[in-house]
């Protein structure tokens, strides 16, 4: 028994020994190599980390890497060249300080757009309630005094509200650009990014601000001045979604389902646009039509110039066909009461700037006008010159015979 | 008679003006080995230690066919002395070459194994070049192995 515990322990002694010698024996370029591999290990597991949680869990395999190769440290001074072994771990200290501000900085921009995502939704049910509040009062006797007020001032809340949940949205997409400015992102940081975006409902909100707007305008009634306001405020949301929805489009290449949000909201931003345009033309024909100039429905610059033209052709057509006094009274309610009244100084300088009509389709209105006015002008006052000669004829006539009389 | 006397140091000025100048305690250690792939031309260059030459007639004194090259990679490391170590998988022998007017010339080819070593490493072990192969570790100097030391 004695001789057999002897044996074990003579062979745990051998392969020891062996285990030993060959520990001992250990290549030094492959020792280096091993050194170089764990901290590519460590680097990259720095730049991966998902949280400052699991990037803090990494500072204890630093700690575990320098006291495994500290006593191969004037070997690894040597062959690290041009570094050395100090220089390798301030670098990797420098990548986790590097890494760790990224996520303080993600830290506090989450916190921020928690902030905002909160205001959103608040903004969202207060725009929701103000649209209908304001659906409601359409509905109701337009002549009451009070209602009109009342209407008025739930119009400028719900505009307002409306922009300052645009401003909110353009803030929690704002507060992502930096994420997806740099040039190369990788999968993870792509995946990271869009999970943030999702987050925050980005595309949501965004196609829930669009659609809002366009309800907007479709509920009320707005002047020139309103619709300069929403246009430059189209513009800016424009612009800001040319700069990140592009960017957006990447974050969110190969979700399907997300890709064709975005090709919504591109459509969505056209329809708001054409919306827009539409109650530009809408308001001009009302405001024909408050005069009693009722015209044919017009959508673009091209089908107003032919309607207006084609009403003033009309309109040359009666003169003398309708009474004069018809005449005129159609030609001052077109002319004198509404296009040089309301027309050209509100809705044409409106028209000009946002590329709805150009000034040469508005000198040919106008041309047509002075024409009309023109042709009215001989046919009304024409008897007023026979008359004016008749009298001039016989008034010489007169003159004439009292001569001949003094005479005899 | 005069002439004689100052004859020595006539001779000792004369020696001193003909012997080579040297700059004594260098070191030529690398502190690891290279291991460089070979080349389809048969050559190899190390960027660190700037050097580059031809294995082909490495692998005919080894193998007698310096075509033997392919695929393969040697593993060199410069002593001290400046006297370079080559081995690869396989070499009977590590070879010992020192410069030689834009060559390496042969120094000592020093007999391992006739088996060949199966996953030599070169270490520099200052004053040695310690070789190892599957846990076996030998001293070598450029005149041979250093059988004392252990």
């Amino acid at each position: 028994m004695k001789c057999h515990s002897s044996i074990n322990k003579i062979i745990l002694f051998l392969i020891l020994l062996v285990f030993t010698n060959q520990l001992f024996a250990q290549s030094d370029y492959d020792l280096v190599n091993s050194f170089k591999q764990k901290y590519n290990q460590l680097e990259e597991a720095i730049t991966k980390a998902k949280n400052l949680e699991e990037l803090n869990s990494i500072v204890a395999d630093i700690d575990r890497f320098r006291n495994e190769y500290v006593e191969q440290k004037a070997l690894l001074d040597k062959s690290l060249y041009p570094g050395n072994f100090d220089k390798t771990f301030e670098r990797l200290n420098i990548s986790f300080v590097i890494r760790n501000q990224n996520f303080t900085t993600i830290d506090i921009l989450q916190t921020e757009n928690l902030e905002l995502k909160e205001q959103v939704t608040l903004l969202n049910k207060r725009n929701a309630e103000l649209m209908n509040k304001i659906q409601e009062y359409e509905y109701t006797d337009k002549k009451d005094v009070n209602k009109a007020a009342e209407l008025d001032a739930l119009v400028k809340e719900l505009r307002r509200s409306l922009r300052k949940r645009d401003e909110l949205i353009v803030s929690i997409v704002d507060s992502l650009l930096p994420m997806m400015e740099q040039t190369q992102l990788s999968s993870q940081e792509m995946n990271s990014i869009y999970i943030e975006a999702e987050r925050n409902n980005v595309l949501s909100n965004v196609k829930h601000s669009l659609l809002d707007n366009i309800r907007f305008i479709e509920l009320t009634s707005l002047e020139p001045g309103d619709l300069t306001e929403i246009k430059k405020q189209q513009n800016k949301f424009v612009e800001f979604w040319q700069g990140a929805g592009t960017k957006l489009v990447d974050i969110y290449a190969g979700k399907n389902k997300k890709n064709k949000e975005i090709k919504e909201i591109d459509s969505l931003f056209s329809i708001w646009n054409f919306t827009l345009e539409q109650e530009a033309w809408r308001n001009i024909r009302e405001e024909f039509a408050y005069n009693n100039i009722n015209l044919i429905e017009f959508t673009n610059s091209e089908e107003f110039a032919n309607v207006l033209t084609s009403f003033i052709d009309e309109a040359i057509k009666n003169i003398g066909v309708k009474s004069p006094a018809e005449s005129n009274l159609t030609y001052s309610s077109f002319s004198d009461s509404t296009w040089f009244k309301v027309i050209s100084p509100n809705w044409i300088p409106f028209l000009i700037d946002n590329k709805m009509l150009d000034a040469y389709q508005e000198r040919n209105v106008e041309i047509k006008i002075s024409d009309w006015k023109g042709r009215l002008t001989p046919s009304s006052f024409g008897w007023m010159y026979v008359l004016v000669a008749v009298i001039a004829v016989a008034g010489l006539g007169y003159m004439n015979r009292k001569r001949i009389f003094k005479k005899q | 008679m005069k002439l004689i006397n100052f004859l020595p140091l006539l001779l000792l000025v004369i020696a001193a003006a003909c012997s080579t100048l040297k700059l004594q305690q260098a070191d030529f250690a690398w502190p690891v080995e290279s291991v460089i792939s070979i080349d389809k031309d048969g050559k190899v260059s190390d960027e660190r230690y700037s050097i580059s030459f031809d294995t082909g007639g490495l692998f005919y004194e080894e193998f007698e066919d310096s075509s033997a090259y392919a695929g393969k990679e040697i593993r060199i490391l410069r002593d001290i002395n400046g006297y370079y170590f080559i081995t690869a998988e396989k070499f009977k022998n590590v070879y010992v070459f020192q410069m030689d007017n834009g060559a390496m010339s042969l120094n000592n080819k020093i007999f391992i194994s006739e088996f060949g070593v199966e996953d030599p490493a070169l270490n520099q072990r200052t004053p040695y070049v310690e070789l190892i192969d599957g846990g076996k570790s030998l001293y070598l100097t450029n005149n041979g192995i250093d059988r004392n030391k252990k």
